[in-house]
């Protein structure tokens, strides 16, 4: 009994090393290229008539925000009910990308700065344009999105002169060609070379520069900011999506500093932007969208200003299994959104103000694919 | 006479000692009585403070207005809705974590198909089978599998487990999300709970009274016999306790699931092959993101509520299943809760009268 248990085992156990060994094979020369990463996808055995699996990112995501708007079905940002059924969440750019990766079937969409950092995706044209800071700025890519910047500029119960010039020093740093440099070397963002926001000066002829207030009222010295600051916290809320390029302007900001103030960042979403102004426990506010008419009527009263910090691209990516470069916006509207949502013209149009209902849903891949 | 002349012969100033002894011992254990209290109440009420605290978050949703964070409105989270829903996110205000109940216990019962016969298994070939070294191998590895924290578990799904489940699926001609499915999780779940159901079980398996195995032998059951018959059986509660910390681990995993199952935005899902989403892998979503203070914020908290009182149900009915297992084990009246509950409401003294009171009637026509 023993020996016939042992060597069930045994066989069990090997058998189950040899199917691994199989799978993992498989891995490497399927063409999802997901586990292994670094294999040259290729097109070969795409089969148009399987389903499209469609991928989104939470109601918590500014991507989603800025994708669903674009589209044409911005309450879709917040209600997945309008979305397709067959719809997957995942928890963030990484997550979608790998996802993606993985399905050979799948289509979701992405921030352009992240696109070439995954193997196994590739982007799509969309309407035949492809997304490039060239196609961002003269506004030919329509799935693009601005990335605003807000900030208190007057003394108030909870700013004082010496934070106010903390504030401006920042988003004069953000305006010179080094901030321009992080945001879009480092950060990815696009950035318009006739926008009014970039100064084209250095930071450090900012600094030599004494008709500037902030400059004065913070005292330079031998190309620092000389005062002490430490115990001063400036609060950067807002957009999380805008969090990785604020905090990169902040971080090289602080060195300019011989005291430098704390760099607080709290970022929670674009809507806290202006509410974390306006309660005083922000100072510069993100937002991954434009501000709406509620927010720039705030902003006049309270005298803040509001700045386009740069533009992103969003792109819809696929698996580079996928034959498919191209699509249209109204092909990505047939493919996210739920058929129900633009049954007919009074549905749709209390769903997304606009009539959909003539639109056909796309659920398979030869819907696309000739 | 002699023990009291024993007594005399000790000395004053040894018993002044004694006494003086047995009192400062008696303070030492006073205080040591008192900072046990003390960290007793402090892990106590920490369980209030969560408790109290998720309660107080949890029912917000449903009781206060709430501003909108994308737009200019306000509302609040109606209340039967919250379980009828088939999507969680139906629109800022509309939220729903019914299906996500069933979603969560179908999960963990799929789970617990495959990984109750493997850890019994595997607990019996540990304890009574492989001989003593590859069976101390064999329970340092299943030991070490313990001490892995979920998110590589969620990772090695990720990276193995969904493409072995697309293969699947492919072969059988379905078509998954790239394998990301709610056999991926069940699978995640399985080799998650698996190591402390083995343990468990070897530790019950272990202290099955040697007699017994002797006596079964003597009497010329053969060794699967034996092992089938007495070690399983007598171990039987050893096990259930076992099985009852592994289905809590599966309850309340929310990592690893999310990263494998895929995150699908309504239900209930049924078929395995499909996305799925757990009341844990959705608390989790997007939490990042998500801003205090708004109705997406603080609905995590509410299907928190859902998630405490499911994982408390289920802990109920387990342990009264457990007790009685243990009482019929033993030969003892069962008075488990659900045994006791049911007495009460069924005493066998009504269903006996009313079975003769039928006779009777019967007997008339």
């Amino acid at each position: 009994m023993k020996k016939i248990l042992m060597s069930t085992i045994v066989l069990a156990s090997l058998s189950l090393l040899a199917s691994c060994n199989g799978t993992s094979s498989n891995t490497a020369t399927t063409p999802t290229g997901g586990a292994t990463g670094n294999t040259t996808p290729v097109a070969t055995d795409f089969d148009k008539s399987k389903d499209i699996k469609p991928y989104t990112r939470d109601t918590t995501s500014g991507t989603r925000d800025g994708f669903c708007t674009k589209i044409g079905i911005e309450d879709a940002k917040s209600d997945d009910t309008l979305l397709t059924a067959s719809v997957a969440q995942t928890t963030g750019n990484g997550d979608m990308m790998t996802k993606v990766a993985q399905d050979e079937y799948g289509i979701g969409y992405s921030s352009l700065a992240s696109v070439p950092t995954q193997d196994g995706i590739k982007a799509l044209t969309v309407d035949g344009v492809t997304a490039s800071s060239e196609t961002v700025v003269d506004g030919t890519y329509s799935l693009q999105r601005n990335f605003n910047m807000v900030y208190a500029t007057s003394v108030d119960s909870t700013r004082n002169a010496t934070k106010i010039a903390l504030i401006e020093s920042y988003v004069a740093f953000a305006s010179s060609i080094e901030g321009q440099a992080i945001i879009i070397d480092a950060e990815g963002g696009i950035v318009d070379p006739e926008d009014d926001f970039a100064s084209g000066k250095s930071f450090s002829d900012m600094l030599k520069d004494t008709s500037l207030d902030w400059v004065n009222t913070l005292g330079v010295e031998n190309g620092k900011i000389a005062g002490d600051y430490s115990n001063i916290q400036v609060n950067f809320v807002g957009s999380t999506s805008v969090e990785g390029m604020s905090t990169a302007l902040s971080e090289t900001w602080t060195t300019y500093f011989v005291n430098a103030p704390e760099a607080a960042h709290n970022h929670t979403g674009s809507g806290d932007a202006f509410k974390k102004l306006n309660d005083g426990t922000g100072d510069i506010g993100f937002a991954s969208r434009d501000f709406n008419a509620t927010e720039q009527a705030d902003a006049t009263s309270k005298s803040y200003t509001m700045v386009e910090l740069c533009k992103d691209a969003i792109c819809p990516i696929v698996n580079s299994a996928n034959p498919l470069t191209n699509i249209t916006i109204e092909q990505l509207r047939g493919i996210y959104v739920r058929p129900d949502a633009i049954k007919d013209k009074a549905t749709s149009e209390e769903n997304f103000g606009e009539d959909y209902s003539d639109e056909t849903p796309i659920t398979k891949w030869s819907q696309l694919i000739a | 006479m002699e023990p009291e002349q024993k007594t005399e012969t000790i000395p004053t100033n040894i018993t002044v000692n004694l006494t003086r002894q047995a009192e400062t011992k008696k303070k030492v254990d006073l205080v040591v009585k008192g900072v046990f209290f003390f960290l007793a109440l402090l892990c106590a009420s920490i369980i209030i403070f969560v408790v109290v605290f998720i309660l107080v978050k949890g029912i917000q949703p449903f009781v206060t207005e709430y501003h909108s964070a994308v737009g200019d409105g306000v509302g609040k989270q109606d209340f039967g809705s919250f379980f009828t829903n088939t999507t969680w996110n139906g629109g800022e205000f509309n939220h729903g974590a019914g299906y996500l109940v069933v979603n969560t216990l179908y999960v963990t019962v799929l789970s617990l198909l495959i990984s109750i016969p493997v850890s019994i298994f595997t607990a019996l070939l540990i304890t009574r089978v492989a001989p003593k070294p590859i069976a101390a191998v064999f329970q340092t590895g299943i030991e070490l599998l313990a001490s892995i924290p979920s998110v590589i578990f969620g990772l090695f799904g990720m990276g193995i487990i969904t493409g072995i489940v697309k293969a699947f699926a492919n072969a059988v001609g379905y078509q998954t999300a790239g394998g990301s499915s709610m056999l991926s999780g069940v699978l995640v779940l399985a080799m998650m709970s698996i190591p402390t159901m083995t343990s468990m079980s070897i530790t019950a398996m272990k202290a099955v009274n040697p007699s017994l195995i002797n006596a079964s032998l003597a009497l010329g059951a053969s060794k699967s016999q034996t092992d089938f018959k007495i070690v399983i059986k007598d171990a039987q509660s050893g096990i259930f306790a076992g099985i009852i910390l592994g289905i809590g681990r599966a309850l309340g995993e929310a990592t690893a699931m999310q990263m494998v199952i895929g995150n699908a935005t309504g239900g209930p899902t049924w078929n395995p092959l499909d996305t799925s989403a757990t009341l844990t892998t959705q608390m989790l979503m997007g939490i990042g993101e998500a801003t205090p203070g708004t109705m997406g914020y603080d609905i995590r908290f509410s299907a928190g509520i859902l998630l405490m009182i499911v994982i408390l149900l289920v802990d109920v009915v387990l342990n009264s299943v457990k007790d009685s297992i243990y009482a019929k084990s033993v030969g003892q009246p069962n008075n488990a809760l659900f045994a006791r509950l049911y007495r009460r409401f069924f005493p066998e003294g009504i269903i006996k009268s009313l079975k003769r009171k039928e006779a009777i009637e019967n007997g008339r026509q």
